[in-house]
């Protein structure tokens, strides 16, 4: 009778110890995810400047840049070989 | 005999909770390092800066400065003080940037018929190597090309190279 009562005993301490070793090992698992993530994350971000407001980049059709307005002024004062000018100009940038 | 038992196993309990208390907040603080210890890349708008001050400093209104010439050619004195004249620092013991600028004839647009340099020349071969493809521990390359009129209304068209070195501080 004795012996009985120790057996029940032993079946319910093991399954405190399988709870824990598995919930450690989620715990593990999520946390070497989630550093992966984050490191991840840690690559690929980027400083949000709005480039157009300070005028760094040539803007869609209709506006202009900060270098680009300056060539649009050269063109209003002498228009010759506008288009070999203009080919040399938008060939090869790079960036 | 029972219950002596029972309080054996809250007692180991209670010194793993503490165990994976310090674990998490060990992931937690490792996630938190690694994402704000990696740089921000900001060498392309530097190299945007600088084209954009080298043109300023260069054209106004689509008219080459007159310091850029000495009667009717280009100002050796413009090309060696060029820093000063554009307000650009670069550290003469570790250059971190390299501006070129140079002039073509619109007759002519395979070679320059002056050029202008200063900063750390060495990273131009990198800028070479990076032409079809970007390399991130490479310095960052920025070719801005623009037309200006001379003195006497004559077509001169520009090219500026601006590399940012910056290596260290930008990327990891």
């Amino acid at each position: 009778m004795l012996s009985r009562d120790f057996r029940k005993n032993k079946i319910g301490q093991l399954s405190d110890a399988m709870t824990w070793i598995v919930a450690t090992i989620v715990i593990v698992v999520i946390l070497v995810i989630f550093f992966y993530a984050s490191s991840v994350l840690a690559e690929i971000k980027d400083l949000e400047v709005d480039s157009k407001i300070l005028f760094l980049d040539k803007q869609k059709t209709g506006e202009v840049g900060w270098i680009k307005e300056k060539t649009n002024f050269a063109f209003k004062l002498n228009k010759d070989n506008e288009e070999k000018i203009n080919n040399w100009l938008e060939e090869n940038e790079k960036s | 005999m029972k219950n002596l038992n029972k309080r054996g196993a809250d007692k180991i309990i209670s010194v793993y909770w503490f165990g994976i208390l310090v674990l998490v907040a060990g992931g937690i603080f490792l996630m938190v390092y690694t994402f704000y210890n990696h740089p921000y890349d900001v060498r392309g708008l530097e190299a945007k800066i600088m084209a954009n001050k080298v043109a300023d400093c260069l054209s106004k209104q689509g008219m080459l400065e007159s310091d850029v010439f000495s009667n009717g050619n280009f100002n050796e004195d413009f090309k060696n003080n060029f820093l000063d004249k554009c307000n650009i620092i670069i550290d003469a013991n570790d250059p971190q940037y390299y501006v070129k600028v140079g002039f073509f004839s619109v007759e002519d647009l395979s070679k320059s018929v002056f050029e202008i340099d200063a900063g750390n020349k060495n990273w131009v071969v990198d800028c070479d190597v990076q032409e079809d493809e970007e390399h991130e521990k490479l310095p960052e390359c920025l070719e801005k090309r623009l037309y200006a009129l001379g003195d006497s209304g004559e077509q001169h068209l520009i090219k500026i190279l601006s590399i940012v070195g910056k290596v260290e501080e930008n990327v990891k």
